[in-house]
């Protein structure tokens, strides 16, 4: 547990079961905890789930209780928001546990738009009662810390490494616009290679268009790469405007400069920008061709 | 609703404005133009919600005007200061927006403090010392950030008749004991209970001598919180703990010091 030493009697492990912490999406089938989540946004609720089994005797007897009289609670507490102390922590579920029920489950659901960065997930035992009960060293106060166990998972490098897309409603958005009827766009200025890319290139999805949705929504590969095709020329279009190799070289990581020349080079191997030039000026079908190829990531058959 | 995803300033952004700051006049454009003008070193979620940079432009904006009324109130400078992070924390803390992990993250303060407001910062907190990055960087320092940490977590509810009064009462040294310790700060049930506590020891003790007292119960509070888990405790009894914590330090610094003992 902790390093502090408390000034009474705790817990061993040999007498705590615990099976591990499982996690995963609500209603879905859990999996054991790994230190990073990947995958993750605000729309993802996460679940959690353990379990324990006391060996009661010998907690009572190591606590010094009779194990009558001896009344624990499993505490489970998550905490979120980057940093060794979570920025905020929430008590989640509590179970009693007496020599009548010695194995408890508790099972909780985390809203994903609370979550920040990190997940600080706790699992505690206290004691609930008897208060100011057995021996010289047995704990006395009500919550007092006997076990405890920690995972902490990183949430959010999923998130920072996912493609910035939005579904939203065109005829809202762009009202009175033609771009309302386009089943997609692309939102960035070709003038800033230099900023971050999550930050200022936006793929929006009409959402008005139920067929485009659903496809979206389903994940049909072909329509994916299509767009994420059409987001790939966009910039690499604009890239390719660049003085020379060294001006894009120096677009750092993170940056839709970095972005398009990682582009350029997955959709045109071993070729320099002046070769790339070529053949968007005079082979501009296979310029495209070659974009919508690579845009594939291995989805379709 | 769906969450609003806020424009985020990294650490690199925070010091490239810093730089130039002085020629930063976030008075005289309106939001929308700065966000123009900063797109470059701006991030934010790349999914999971609705981008809205409108909303902390929304957001600064609100905070202006009540930056402009405190400093136009007939209170001196520092009433006005005063003022202004009682009237903020009230209204960061009841939007609707700000109610997701998004509030929880840094550069999300960092981007509305540097690049939307760095002129209520310059008010606020005009000192030129170490500090001063810390005010627009994100954290417990945040000039905006510290504020919706206190108003979100000090809120007695909806309906209270009191509903503000921690918010109001607390003095800036009762609120950084609470919200610059994360082991109180970060955990609303006892960090309001410490905040309650503070409050019935100030009638008690006189406001006057809350500082000293302040330190010794939260240094008794966060021991306890190491061997017992305070906010597992039912309110009455975490209750009954912070005012013994209180009492215990107030009487303390109450006792008359005893001259030492003659040698013999």
């Amino acid at each position: 547990m902790s390093r502090i030493a408390l000034p009474f009697l705790v817990l061993p492990n040999e007498v705590v079961n615990f099976g591990g912490w499982m996690i995963g999406t609500p209603d879905e089938p859990l999996y054991p905890a790994s230190d990073i989540l990947e995958n993750w946004d605000y729309e993802q609720d996460i679940q959690i789930n353990v379990h324990l089994d006391i060996d009661f005797a010998a907690a009572a007897t190591q606590l010094g209780i009779d194990p009558a009289d001896l009344k624990l609670a499993a505490v489970l507490v998550a905490g979120t928001g980057v940093g060794n102390l979570p920025r905020r922590t929430d008590r989640l579920e509590t179970e009693v546990i007496d020599a009548s029920n010695t194995a408890v489950t508790l099972e909780a659901v985390i809203p994903g738009r609370t979550l920040s960065g990190q997940l600080q997930l706790s699992l505690r035992i206290v004691l609930e009662s008897p208060i100011g009960s057995g021996s010289l060293l047995s704990p006395k106060q009500r919550g007092a810390r006997l076990w405890q166990s920690q995972k902490y998972i990183l949430i959010e490098d999923g998130g920072d490494s996912r493609f910035p897309i939005e579904l939203t409603s065109f005829s809202e958005s762009f009202k009175g616009r033609l771009e309302q009827y386009a089943p997609w766009l692309v939102e960035w200025n070709p003038t800033t290679l230099g900023a971050d890319f999550s930050g200022n290139v936006r793929l929006y999805i009409n959402s008005d268009i139920e067929n485009i949705t659903e496809r979206f929504v389903k994940g049909d590969p072909l329509t994916l790469q299509a767009m994420v095709a059409d987001v790939m020329t966009q910039i690499i279009e604009a890239a390719i405007e660049a003085e020379d190799e060294d001006e894009l070289a120096r677009f750092e990581e993170g940056s839709i400069g970095h972005q398009a020349r990682a582009w350029m080079d997955m959709s045109f191997p071993g070729q320099g920008l002046e070769s790339i030039r070529q053949t968007y000026t005079y082979s501009p079908g296979k310029f495209r061709a070659l974009i919508l190829a690579t845009a594939d990531f291995g989805e379709n058959d | 609703m769906r969450v609003p995803l806020l424009p985020r300033l990294k650490a690199h952004g925070i010091a490239t404005i810093l730089e130039g700051i002085k020629d930063l006049d976030t008075t005289a454009k309106n939001g929308i133009d700065i966000l123009k003008e900063y797109s470059a070193i701006k991030s934010s979620a790349a999914s999971g919600g609705t981008r809205a940079d409108a909303v902390a432009v929304d957001i600064t904006g609100e905070l202006k005007k009540i930056a402009h009324r405190a400093s136009s109130s007939s209170a001196g400078p520092q009433s006005a200061k005063a003022l202004f992070d009682q009237e903020a924390a009230i209204y960061l803390g009841q939007l609707e927006e700000l109610k997701t992990g998004e509030a929880l993250r840094d550069d999300v303060w960092a981007f509305m403090t540097t690049v939307l407001a760095a002129d209520i910062v310059e008010w606020r907190f005009p000192d030129n010392s170490r500090e001063r990055l810390a005010r627009f960087s994100g954290g417990v320092r945040n000039t905006f950030q510290r504020l919706w940490t206190r108003g979100s977590t000090l809120d007695r509810g909806e309906g209270h008749p009191e509903r503000w009064e921690l918010v109001k009462q607390l003095t800036e040294d009762a609120m950084v004991q609470i919200f610059e310790r994360a082991s109180i700060g970060g955990n609303p049930p006892l960090a309001k209970a410490v905040a309650e506590g503070w409050l019935r020891a100030s009638t008690k003790f006189g406001r006057g001598s809350m500082e000293t007292i302040m330190r010794s119960a939260t240094k008794i509070l966060r021991l306890k919180n190491q061997i017992i888990d305070l906010a597992y405790l039912p309110p009455n009894e975490l209750e009954q703990i912070v005012s013994e914590a209180f009492d215990t330090a107030g009487t303390a610094q109450q006792a008359p010091i005893t001259p030492e003992p003659p040698y013999i």
